[in-house]
């Protein structure tokens, strides 16, 4: 458990640090604005690590497949509600 | 400069602007290239009562009128601006499966995609028994167990990158707009991120 713990928390870390810098882009290239939009990109590919991590009985081995969707649908929301 | 083609529809003003609206929307949206943007509003070109030609310059917006051997930025006779801003019927048209869920669902294919690829890349020149698979941050971490963190951070490294430019390639497939500079930085910024998340977990 504690080597699990441990994995996630690194986990998490990275994936919103690249989500981070993700929105930044994004926002320096002006298709978003809204610091909320930036925050939400942020913590979508943490969030869906920790989702599969919860119900990795059902997910396990498509760990990316669910986080892709999360960081992918959490951007394009932003992005469609920037440019709507 | 450019000729107008033999044929075309002749435009007035207001058409050639709102027209210009819908091509500069379909080309956002990555619909038009550079190229056919440019080859489809040599179309665009109007003849004043005074048989003068008049343009849109398509980096700009605004109207140019050709006096002598140059084009001079002018507003056209009888408008308050140059561009009106149109809501193009073609932005109407784009649906959420266009520009959210069809999109999200690559980019959650190409992560998996992107794990492969980097996996097979690292396998053949570290030998450390472990499986890339999809299965998340536990192969970089049996990596760092097995064979060290050098060849954990370059396999990390790797799958940032691909996975960044997988990312970054399909926001730029719906917006146009983000340029390659923007896909580089978020490719080269993930494959630095992931490569140092391996050192720092």
């Amino acid at each position: 458990m504690e080597f699990e713990s441990s994995l996630l928390f690194g986990s998490v870390l990275v994936f919103a640090a690249a989500g981070l810098l993700l929105a930044l882009v994004l926002r320096s290239a002006r298709l978003i604005s809204k610091w909320g939009h930036v925050v939400l990109i942020t913590s979508a590919w943490p969030i869906g690590m920790v989702t599969d991590w919860m119900l990795r009985g059902f997910f396990y081995g498509m760990a990316y497949v669910v986080a892709g969707l999360a960081l992918g649908a959490a951007t394009f929301w932003a992005l469609s509600k920037s440019n709507s | 400069m450019t000729e107008k083609r033999l044929g075309a529809k002749t435009y007035t003003f207001a058409q050639a602007e709102q027209e210009f609206a819908r091509l500069k929307d379909q080309f956002e949206g990555g619909k038009l290239t550079e190229a056919d943007l440019k080859a489809q509003m040599q179309d665009l070109m109007v003849q004043d009562a005074k048989s003068q030609w008049w343009v849109i310059g398509y980096e700009t917006g605004q109207w140019y009128v050709h006096v002598g051997e140059e084009w001079v930025q002018r507003d056209p006779p009888g408008a308050s601006r140059a561009v009106p801003v149109v809501e193009s019927a073609a932005k109407k048209e784009r649906t959420l499966w266009e520009t959210l869920w069809w999109p999200a669902l690559l980019m959650s294919m190409g992560f998996a995609f992107s794990v492969q690829v980097s996996s097979s890349i690292s396998r053949p020149l570290f030998d450390c028994g472990c499986w890339g698979g999809s299965g998340g941050w536990e192969y970089f971490r049996c990596l760092v167990h097995n064979c060290g963190t050098v060849p954990a951070a370059f396999s990390a490294f790797f799958f940032g990158i691909v996975t960044g430019l997988v990312g970054a390639l399909i926001i730029k497939s719906v917006y146009a707009t983000l340029t390659w500079k923007h896909v580089a930085i978020v490719a080269g910024g993930w494959g630095v991120l992931f490569g140092l998340g391996t050192f720092l977990d």
